[in-house]
């Protein structure tokens, strides 16, 4: 959280064209007049970093870079545990990534220390960001207090994947599992997420639901008694 | 009645996907593979020997009989979808659903890491959208039919 911060004061003066008094940019920015000159000296990639709603990537090119992962990942393992975790892996990598983003995007500069609201941060905020809607449910498991679940009906990830059955229990949203698990790690909330297959509560046998079973360390839960 | 048969056929005629409902002649696996490969051939040898030049990139792609209407879609990638039907479905019906076939093997598919191209279709999720699409010809008066398998 603290580069979110440094990313966007350090990115203000780039806003600013060169030879002008910053109280004058103040103005400018005020008056909502800055884009034109001032944004004409950031790469594109930064000006779409910055720009709170980014343009909506197509499905169909997410799908196929996606499937594409989980071909080449299943190419290099053995199991569908090893699978699994390969995804995952590529899932923390997105995930610390991301989190600094939609801070900055979303203008959160406060760093969420108890343990609810950075759950609620990551299944409203972010879930909105990646996929305009919250998730389906958060509940905590009973009689756990450090075990809590994300349920997604039909995640948006696996929208086209089928699973055969030779690969079993397989979850493709082990990638998804790991962004969440990427994005707690980073908040400073030290855990592992795994994604299980559940059936759904309507009675149709496909497809099922997914749950992301979070199971933060005992030094988490620790800390949040202490600050209770 | 309306849609009796659905076959996907790969480039090189075999049959990767088929769906038989209501009112359907039995037919074995072996039977549709050979009824595939058969059509294919017929569809290619149609496509060399047209007189029109529109045709040849086309082939075949319709039959009407006295008792069925037969439509086929063959897009550039060279799968080809038919459907047979009664004479009660319209052409342009027939048509569109096939466009959406093609819409669906592209999304459940083609997307699915783990459909190998060219391979039999092997994929629930592509079964339930084309069970959905097809839902309303399926069945008469009302009643949707379930697709009868060998």
């Amino acid at each position: 959280m603290d580069s979110t911060l440094s990313a966007t004061t350090e990115g203000t003066p780039l806003l600013l064209p060169p030879g002008r008094s910053s109280s004058a940019d103040a103005a400018m920015v005020d008056a909502g007049r800055s884009s034109a000159a001032g944004t004409a000296l950031l790469p594109p990639y930064k000006l779409a970093a910055l720009q709170r709603r980014p343009p909506d990537l197509h499905l169909s090119a997410f799908a196929l870079l996606f499937a594409e992962c989980i071909a080449y990942a299943q190419n290099r393992v053995l199991s569908v545990a090893e699978l699994e975790y390969k995804l995952q892996q590529l899932g923390v990598d997105v995930g610390r990534r991301l989190l600094a983003l939609v801070c900055l995007r979303e203008r959160q500069v406060r760093r969420e220390t108890r343990l609810l609201p950075v759950l609620r941060f990551i299944t409203s905020t972010v879930w909105r960001y990646l996929f305009r809607k919250v998730a389906d449910s958060l509940e905590r498991v009973k009689d756990k207090n450090n075990e809590y679940m994300i349920v997604e009906n039909d995640p948006l990830f696996t929208k086209y994947i089928s699973v055969p059955s030779d690969l079993g229990d397989l979850n493709c949203n082990a990638f998804l599992a790991g962004m969440v698990m990427g994005m707690l790690c980073s908040s400073g909330f030290a855990c592992v997420v795994q994604a299980h297959h559940v059936p759904r509560t309507d009675g149709a046998a496909y497809p099922p639901r997914t749950v992301l079973s979070i199971q933060f360390d005992p030094a988490v839960v620790q800390r949040e008694v202490q600050m209770s | 009645m309306g849609i009796y048969a659905l076959f996907v056929v790969n480039r090189s005629g075999g049959l990767i996907y088929h769906e038989k409902y209501v009112g359907a002649p039995t037919m074995s696996l072996n039977e549709a593979l050979r009824m595939a490969s058969t059509f294919h051939s017929v569809q290619q040898i149609a496509a060399d020997v047209a007189p029109v030049a529109a045709a040849h990139e086309s082939g075949m792609t319709a039959v009407e009989a006295a008792e069925f209407r037969l439509r086929a879609y063959q897009p550039r990638t060279g799968v080809q979808f038919v459907l047979l039907s009664t004479l009660e479905v319209n052409a342009e019906v027939l048509q569109s659903l096939l466009v959406r076939l093609h819409l669906l093997y592209a999304d459940y598919a083609l997307k699915n890491p783990f459909y190998e191209k060219d391979m039999p279709i092997r994929c629930k999720r592509f079964e339930m959208a084309v069970a959905r699409l097809l839902e309303g010809y399926t069945g008469r008066d009302g009643v949707v039919a379930r697709p009868v398998r060998a």
